[in-house]
Order: C-alpha cells, then structure tokens, then sequence
C-alpha cells in the first residue's frame, strides 16, 4: 500500500513538472494569426497567391494535398492500405 | 510543347524511383495471390526487393562518380515540394536495409510454413514489403512531415509483422507496442508542428538555415519540439526506461520477423533521429540545449541495463532482445558524442549490428525450427548435432563480444575514440564493462554446446537435413561480418563522406 502511494506521489508530481514546462511553452508560442509569425513566410505565400496559376485548383486545399505535397498524400493512403491489410491478417481465419 | 532540359541526373532519379515504387506496387499487388500461387508470392518478393537492392547499388556507384543529388517530386522546388536526398547516409542505410531484407527473405523461402498458416503468407511479405518501402522512405526524405508518414506506416506494418500469428501472447505483445509506439508517433507529431510554427518550413535544409532565427525568438518551444522528439525516437528504438514493448515483441514473433524488427527497424529510427540532430538542430544548437549530456545517459544506462538483463533470461530469444536494447544504446551513445569518431562509430555499428543481430536470430530461428529448443539450458552438446550452425553462432558471438577479427570490434573502437576525443572517458568505461557483460552471456552458451556433454548418447549429427536457402543466408552474413572485420576501411569511407556533411563542414551531402 504504501509503495502504491509513492508510485501515485511520483507520477503526478513528473504530470506537474510536464505542465509547468509546456505551460511556458505554450505562453512563448506566436499569437494566432499574427501576420509576423514565422509560418507566414514566402512558402506559404508563394502558395496563397499563385495556387490557381501552378494547379488550376480554386481551392488551396486541394491544391497542396494532390499537387504541392501529393506524395505525402500517397502516403497516407498506403497507410490506410497497411492498416487493412494488418486488420485482415489478424482477423481473418480462412 | 516539351522543353528538352539536360538533366545529368535523369537515370538516377528514375533509379530513385524504382527503388522506392518497387516494393509498394508488388506489396499491393500480393493480397491477391492466394494458397495454389504461393510460389509465385514468393517470388515476386524476392524479385521486388533484389530490382530495389539493385538500384541502390547503382545510386551507391552514380554517387561516387556524379556526387549526390535531390529529386522533387511534382517537380516543386524545396520549400514547396517534397525532397528526396540521395546522400552518402540515405544511400548507406537503404543497402542495409534491401540486404537485410533480400537475405530474411531467401531464408524465409522453407521457414515461413513452419511458423504462419498458408493463407497468412501472402499477407506476411505484403506488410514486409510496405515496412521495406516506409523504411526506405524514412533514410532517403529530406521533408519532416514527410518523415512522419512513413513512421506511421512503419509502425503499422511491424506491429502486424508481430500479431499475424494468431497466439494469444503475439496479440498481447502486439497490444503493447502498438500502445508504446503511437504514444511516440503522437510526440513526434507534436515536435513537428513545434518545429513548423517556429521556423515555417518543413524541408530539413531550410528549418536548418531558419533555426538560428527561431532559437533567439522561441527558445522554450525549440527545447520543448527537441525533447518530444527524443522521447518519441527513444519509443520506437526502445532506449532503457520506454524499452519495455521490445522483449515480448522479439520473443513471440515470428524468427524472420524478430530478425527484421531487431536488425533495421530500431535502427532505421536511429539514422532519422541523426537527420533531425544535425540536419535541423545543428551541433551549436544541440551544446546549448544540453540534450546531447541526457540522451548520453540514457544510451549508457541502456547498454549496462540491456546487457544486465540479458544475462538473466532462460530463453535464447528473449536474450537476444534484451542484447538488442544494449546494442541501440551504442549507436545513440556514438550519436550523441557528437563529433566524427563518434557518429562514424554509431554508423559502423548500425551496419555491424545488423549482420550480428540478424545472422543470430536467424541461427536461433534454424534451431528452433529443426530440434524445438529455445532454452539456453537445453543447448548442451548442440555443437556436435549441428557443427556449422553452431560455428556461425560462435563468430557472430565473438563479432557481439568485439573481439578483433570480427566486425562489432571496429564500432566499439571508433565508439571508445569518440569518447575519448569528447574528453567523456567514463564512456570508455561503459563500453570496456559492457564487453565484458556480453562475454558473460555469449560465451557459457558456446562452451557448453561444443564441450559439454548430453546425458543421451545417441548423439548425431543433422546439419544435412537443414534446407539449403536457411543456411546460405546465416553463411553470407557470417561471411560478412569476418569481411567487414577484415576491410573495414570500405563501410567507413561511405560513413566518412556522410559524417563530413552532417557536421556541417561540407557544402552537401
């Protein structure tokens, strides 16, 4: 019982170190939207602005899963597909 | 119209691509092939992963004559795009790992009957093919998104590499490293967006170049995106406190599982983690985060722990998990010297402990398959019954050890310099200690099974019996590893050319 207690003691006082650190984390992060945060860069605006012109897609979307990043997408994908074939693997018998 | 562009470049990338496309096309294509086409299963996977190792070879030859080069899929240049770099380490890590594949696999030919039902094995080599593919996906991307897609398919198709033996315990050890292992996807993912916010780029090359900016605005979220990707890396290769899904996992898979898993799998995370230290972090950034001095101590307690344990299992395989936890723990250990006799030492010993670990596993596999024994305690006299295997167990034993003809020697050694040029020589000691712990586990067995007596007598020798495609693989590694003992000056003039670009003292990889 009383290792029990301690096990409790250690693991939420390691939660509280774990909150502290990324509260301040968090408290540093740029403000949402901030037109100077460091993601608002050349690449995002290369995309922004001439997404119609490179894809022929109206929608930004779209234009970076299926053409700027469409790998990734294949990716994804193939993780779905690993993903059944796991399931089947393991639940199919005959 | 079509522009005709010169690209001196063109066979390589179309390599690139063959080498990578090849295993998804066939592992998708081999659901379909059902109990009467077995051999053709088999087949195409030999065939998928020998086209592949072929085209590395040529990439390994082409980067020595022409140096190395990018491809962008979709042709968008780097900050838009996806980058694949064909470097020194990419190239390296990918012939580990088609070799390591291509040899599992001619061995797999007579042993997977024995541990899978029929209709399981077309969809064995199918997930055997997409951890090829993802594995190959994570040494070669330049784009850490990227990197994350083909660490969840990774994760997927080894967990099910482990749970396609439908045993109780298989399901169970499954359980704990799928939990274990999203748990690390989940911090990986978390670092990433850190990374993202903070620097606004996902290419590695770029994040590099961003990094110094970022470090003075933000460097708590920096600290924080550094420690969640050590966490979720030390997961997946199972460093000591997070190693605990490692032991159930080799010990219930399948052989030819257990030796993948061990042999590239863990150390695949490891060529990744040495992308993000150096590529994105850089060495100035990592002395200031102090990262490095706690991931030391980590990789120390792994090795002493990994070994120490090892020591007290009654079952072979069981033993040889817990020596591969000690083995990870050297490569982070050279990793995290930081300088180049230390990263040329984690390498040589990623190259090393792949050819000990499978080669091992695999012998252990040959065992278990033709007499049933798993106990240690059970291997007394085994020598005399099969005088090569257990011959081939010894070397690959000695090369564990470090003893000098063998290759595992030479990572030790250029692991001890590391320490040594880093002014950390208690890490000489962790080494020297832990030699002596693997003698203290490998060599009882060899004793007893060449000079200790069985109690029956009838005594005979079954080495004919073991079919031809189990034995030549354990040979060509058992070869291997003498050859790299003995020339081990060719895997480190790659390593060499791959460590001069990580720390930044090269223009390109």
């Amino acid at each position: 019982m009383e290792v029990f207690r301690l096990k409790e003691i250690f693991i939420l006082s390691l939660l509280l170190v774990i909150f502290i650190a990324l509260f301040f984390t968090v408290e540093e992060m740029p403000t949402f939207g901030d037109v100077n945060a460091p993601a608002n860069n050349l690449v995002s605006q290369k995309i922004k602005e001439e997404h119609m012109k490179d894809t022929n897609s109206p929608n930004m979307v779209t234009a970076i899963i299926t053409d700027y990043r469409a790998f990734d997408t294949l990716g994804e994908t193939t993780v779905l597909f690993t993903a059944i074939c796991a399931v089947v693997s393991v639940l199919k018998k005959d | 119209v079509f522009l005709l562009v010169k690209n001196e470049f063109l066979i390589q990338e179309n390599l690139l691509l063959l080498k990578i496309l090849m295993p998804l096309t066939i592992a998708v294509l081999l659901p379909f092939f059902h109990g009467t086409k077995l051999w053709m299963a088999k087949a195409l996977y030999i065939g998928a992963i020998f086209i592949s190792w072929m085209c590395s070879v040529t990439l390994l030859i082409g980067l020595y004559t022409k140096g190395p080069f990018s491809y962008y899929f979709s042709s968008w240049i780097s900050p838009w795009g996806i980058e694949f770099q064909v470097g020194y380490l990419s190239v390296f890590t990918s012939i580990i790992i088609l070799s390591m594949a291509f040899l599992v696999g001619v061995y797999s030919l007579a042993d997977i009957q024995k541990s899978l039902e029929t209709n399981q094995i077309p969809r064995y080599y199918s997930l055997f093919l997409l951890l090829v593919f993802s594995l190959l996906g994570i040494a070669l991307t330049n784009d850490i998104f990227n990197l994350f897609v083909f660490i969840e398919i990774s994760t997927i198709s080894a967990v099910s590499l482990i749970t396609i033996v439908n045993k109780k315990q298989n399901i169970e050890a499954g359980i704990k490293y799928l939990v274990l292992s999203a748990l690390g996807s989940g911090c990986i993912l978390f670092a990433i967006a850190l990374i993202y916010m903070v620097t606004g780029n996902l290419n590695m090359t770029f994040i590099g170049a961003e990094m110094v900016n970022a470090w003075q605005n933000y460097p708590r979220n920096i600290l924080a995106a550094s420690s969640f990707f050590v966490v979720g890396f030390s997961v997946k290769s199972a460093i000591f406190p997070v190693h605990v899904w490692l032991p159930d996992a080799y010990t219930y898979a399948p052989n030819t599982s257990s030796a993948i898993l061990s042999g590239i799998v863990t150390k695949t995370y490891a060529v990744a983690m040495i992308k993000i230290l150096f590529t994105i972090f850089g060495v100035g950034i990592l002395q200031n985060l102090a990262i490095e001095s706690v991931f030391l101590v980590l990789a120390s307690l792994s090795i002493l722990f990994g070994s120490v344990f090892a020591i007290t299992q009654a079952d072979i395989k069981r033993m040889l998990a817990y020596s591969s936890v000690a083995q990870i723990g050297y490569v982070y250990l050279g990793i995290d010297l930081a300088n180049e006799a230390g990263l040329s030492g984690a390498l040589l010993h990623i190259l090393n402990h792949a050819i000990m670990k499978v080669g091992l596993f695999l012998i252990v596999g040959i065992i278990i398959h033709k007499t049933g024994k798993r106990r240690i305690d059970d291997f007394r006299g085994l020598g005399r019954e099969m005088p090569m295997i257990m011959f081939c167990f010894t070397a690959l034993a000695l090369s564990m050890i470090g003893i000098p003809p063998f290759s595992g020697f030479f990572s030790k050694y250029y692991l001890a310099l590391g320490a040594i040029e880093a002014n950390k020589h208690i890490y000489v000691v962790v080494i020297l200690v832990s030699s002596l712990l693997n003698a203290l586990y490998y060599l009882p067995i060899i004793i007893s099974s060449f000079f200790n007596e069985r109690d029956d007598t009838n005594v005979e020798v079954i080495r004919d019996r073991i079919p031809k495609t189990m034995v030549i693989p354990v040979l060509i590694l058992t070869f291997g590893s003498l050859f790299f003992g003995l020339f081990y000056t060719l895997p480190l003039d790659v390593i060499s050319r791959a460590v001069i670009h990580l720390l930044g003292q090269g223009a390109f990889s």
